[in-house]
């Protein structure tokens, strides 16, 4: 089994690493081309792909382990989603109102357990109690939330004369976007700061010793995933026309916490591709078996981790 | 430079440290010594703001550091080592020294600036303690000798004004030993020095002043020779 890995990561890293790469680039542009019909999957599955990036920022770089990820995605999905059917107001600005929000709520939940330093198992606590009363909020304010019902139908607007309420327009749009984000978010992880916060995971009293303010650097990163989220469920929600409760369902942060697992926790690329790669599995697996889809989803993850205990970048990086 | 004056700390019905004065002259290298249970590093916890003394002040270039936290009171150039070495495992000596050289870490700025080059400082520090070739090894791959040279490497890294060292020799052999005593001299009037350390003959050897703890309290502060020769301090310390 360990030569194969080895043959595996030696193939990955040597000279198949520029046309994988090549390769992979140029699947995702051509999607609309080659698999139109999967059109609007693929653009779920690139927002999901961010959606893993972002909280791999709180999850993989601060060891922030957040119980909801969906809470702050379905924040940007209903925000976007209250402002266009319910105000009458523009797609666009949904967008910088969802952050905004997300920011606010993200401070005033990780306040207490980082701040005032009252320990990891409080801040999953905080985050668990935070995804079920957001999940519940939903159902309970119907007015507000459309309750089961959810909060829908519309299409996003033309921006530039294009009709992005159109599956391929709205796919480069998305693709657009997860790149801009995804890219800026590489660059500020493998900044300095991306040091701060793997430093701070190993050894945080040592950091605060050489004069770092830990709390503060942990609740910016806090701050950015929780932005980040908000920003897909947005993406989201003018892919799928509608704001329902599937979006801050704990369904939906298991699932995000096993594609971060299964791409490397820390790694941005690893979860994101493996959220890509997951979401098309899913869509097999449910033609499979409709019923029974998330029981084989949970088979492979346990065979996965087992054999693979790093994820898929830990099998390509190795001892790196 | 910096003076403690009447510093106490109580836990329940135990008085860990017992109005203690203390005054470290600047660019000295001053021991403190004890028993186990003296309150040696009770102390340097107090002055680096990991505890909160019970009474006291702690006066640093004029300004008080009582209610600061640590990285607040290390940002204001009081640097630490451990009894127990704290560093980084997954990451190389040089990341090591580049965290800890970097003056601020502000997000914004940490993107802007990521071409910061601050080789010839890290250069300067590794070969102070002797880690010079050792920049590019995973810190969990040094031996614990050289670990203790990291932690030493970090603190002198941060530029800091005083530097406390809790037992720098502790787990070393003897010629590790006789190397950290030799940083310790290379430092000598760059830096103002407080040593804990249970190793009575390194301590005598660098020591300008030593002040020795009993029980909490301040039993003696004089120069080594001094306090070799006092009467009390052998009783209590040195068992005689």
């Amino acid at each position: 089994m360990s030569d194969t890995i080895a043959d595996i990561r030696g193939f990955a890293r040597g000279t198949a690493r520029r046309p994988l790469l090549a390769l992979g680039v140029l699947l995702v542009l051509a999607v609309p081309f080659l698999f139109p019909s999967q059109s609007d999957l693929a653009t779920e599955a690139l927002i999901f792909g961010l959606f893993a990036i972002s909280v791999d920022i709180a999850l993989g770089y601060a060891g922030l382990l957040t119980l909801a990820p969906a809470a702050f995605f379905g924040l940007g999905s209903y925000t976007v989603a209250k402002i266009v059917v319910d105000y009458d107001m523009s797609f666009w600005l949904g967008f910088p109102v969802a952050i905004v929000l997300a920011l606010l709520l993200a401070f005033a939940v990780g306040y207490i357990p980082i701040k005032r330093r009252i320990g990891h198992v409080y801040f999953v606590l905080f985050t668990l109690a935070f995804g079920a009363i957001v999940y519940d909020f939903t159902f309970v304010t119907t007015s507000l939330t459309g309750g089961s019902d959810g909060l829908g139908f519309f299409s996003p607007p033309d921006l530039f004369g294009i009709d992005l309420g159109a599956q391929t327009p709205y796919y480069y749009f998305t693709l657009l976007l997860v790149a801009v984000v995804g890219f800026g978010t590489y660059v500020l992880i493998k900044s300095d700061y991306g040091d701060v916060l793997h430093a701070t995971r190993q050894n945080e009293l040592r950091m605060r010793y050489l004069g770092y303010d830990t709390n503060r650097e942990l609740m910016i990163a806090w701050l950015i995933s929780a932005g980040i989220s908000a920003f897909a469920g947005a993406m989201y929600v003018g892919s799928v026309g509608i704001a329902s409760p599937s979006d801050v369902s704990f369904a939906l942060t298991g699932d995000v916490i096993i594609w971060i697992i299964v791409g490397g926790t820390g790694t941005l690329l690893g979860p994101f591709a493996a959220a890509i790669g997951l979401v098309f599995t899913q869509e097999i697996l449910q033609s499979v078996w409709l019923e029974g889809y998330r029981m084989l989803l949970g088979i492979l993850f346990v065979v996965f981790v087992f054999v693979l205990p790093d994820g898929l970048m830990g099998l390509i990086r190795g001892d790196e | 430079m910096l003076t403690v004056e009447g510093l106490t700390k109580r836990f329940d019905s135990v008085v860990a440290v017992d109005d203690v004065d203390l005054e470290l002259r600047e660019g000295e290298i001053h021991g403190l010594i004890g028993p186990n249970g003296a309150g040696k590093t009770t102390t340097v916890n107090l002055i680096t703001g990991e505890l909160s003394p019970t009474s006291g002040t702690i006066e640093f270039d004029g300004s008080d550091l009582v209610g600061l936290s640590p990285s607040s009171i290390a940002r204001r150039g009081i640097g630490r080592s451990f009894q127990v070495v704290q560093y980084f495992p997954d990451m190389t000596v040089r990341k090591h020294l580049h965290l800890a050289v970097r003056e601020s870490t502000r997000t914004v700025r940490s993107v802007l600036d990521r071409g910061a080059d601050y080789s010839d400082e890290i250069q300067e520090v590794a070969e102070t303690a002797r880690l010079e070739d050792e920049l590019d090894t995973i810190a969990k791959n040094l031996p614990h000798g050289q670990k203790r040279f990291l932690d030493i490497a970090m603190v002198l890294a941060m530029d800091s004004k005083v530097i406390l060292f809790d037992e720098p020799a502790a787990g070393l052999n003897e010629s590790e030993t006789n190397e950290v005593r030799e940083i310790l001299e290379d430092l000598r009037g760059d830096y103002t020095i407080l040593i804990v350390e249970h190793d009575i003959d390194l301590v005598r050897a660098i020591s300008d002043r030593i002040t020795v703890l009993h029980n909490g309290a301040v039993l003696t502060t004089d120069t080594p020779d001094n306090v070799v020769e006092n009467t009390q301090v052998r009783e209590v310390y040195l068992g005689e």
